[in-house]
């Protein structure tokens, strides 16, 4: 698809340049035929014929510039699209990499706390009366009810 | 008239060249779209203390694992904005 659409960028460019060139031969030429007899008579249309073709030409000759204008910007952008695209999956990575690592250290903590409550706490079971109402307050709380 | 019209028209439009760039904001990855753990009950038989205090601990846990998560969404929110905006 990319070469039939290059192939015929290029088809169109040629014949733009081609409107051009036979443009401006030909109005050139409108001065020799003036002198050539017998086809003399042909010199008035073939400079008007030129002279649209060299402004019709001119036209898209500057069509074509603004063309290739755009496709360098998009080709740039595109460039930058794909540099962006990598950082953020390098971003992404490392994002990850970041919350295992803070996870895994949370959970590391939470094993020492647990141990520490086993070694410090339980001693302290028979001792401590658990006041009514403080476990249904507790999960009250954990489950946000009032 | 109408005809001379049209094609000065067409042959103005024809210098419009659209060159457009798709581009989308890159999506979430999976690891951020885990929700926060609910938080431990206890036991409402237990006479226990300590093991108030363990459920306590471990609902401590499970909200620093949640920050950490809530965290890493607002990093990955301001990054890939950086990089989104860098891109003009």
């Amino acid at each position: 698809m990319f070469f039939i659409s290059s192939l015929l960028h290029s088809i169109w460019a040629l014949i733009v340049h081609l409107m051009v060139l036979v443009g401006m031969a030909g109005y050139v030429a409108s001065y020799f035929v003036k002198t050539i007899p017998f086809i003399t008579q042909y010199n008035l249309p073939l400079r008007i014929g030129c002279s649209i073709l060299i402004i019709l030409g001119v036209f898209f000759e500057g069509s074509l510039h603004n063309e290739n204008v755009w496709k360098e910007r998009v080709a740039i952008l595109e460039e930058k699209v794909k540099v962006s695209q990598q950082q953020s999956d390098d971003a992404n990575k490392e994002l990850q990499k970041l919350l295992e690592d803070s996870t895994q250290k949370t959970k590391e903590v939470q094993i020492v706390i647990q141990d520490r409550i086993v070694k410090e706490i339980v001693k302290l079971d028979s001792v401590c009366v658990m006041p009514p109402g403080v476990i249904s307050i507790l999960n009250d709380a954990a489950r946000n009810r009032k | 008239m109408k005809q001379i019209l049209m094609v000065l028209c067409l042959m103005v439009l024809t210098g419009c060249v659209t060159t457009p760039v798709e581009r989308k904001f890159p999506e979430v990855p999976d690891y951020l779209k885990i929700k926060c753990s609910d938080l431990i009950e206890i036991d409402p038989k237990t006479t226990k203390f300590s093991e108030v205090v363990k459920v306590v601990a471990a609902n401590y846990g499970l909200y620093q694992e949640c920050l950490i998560k809530s965290e890493s969404w607002i990093n990955w929110y301001n990054q890939q904005k950086q990089i989104f905006e860098s891109v003009k």
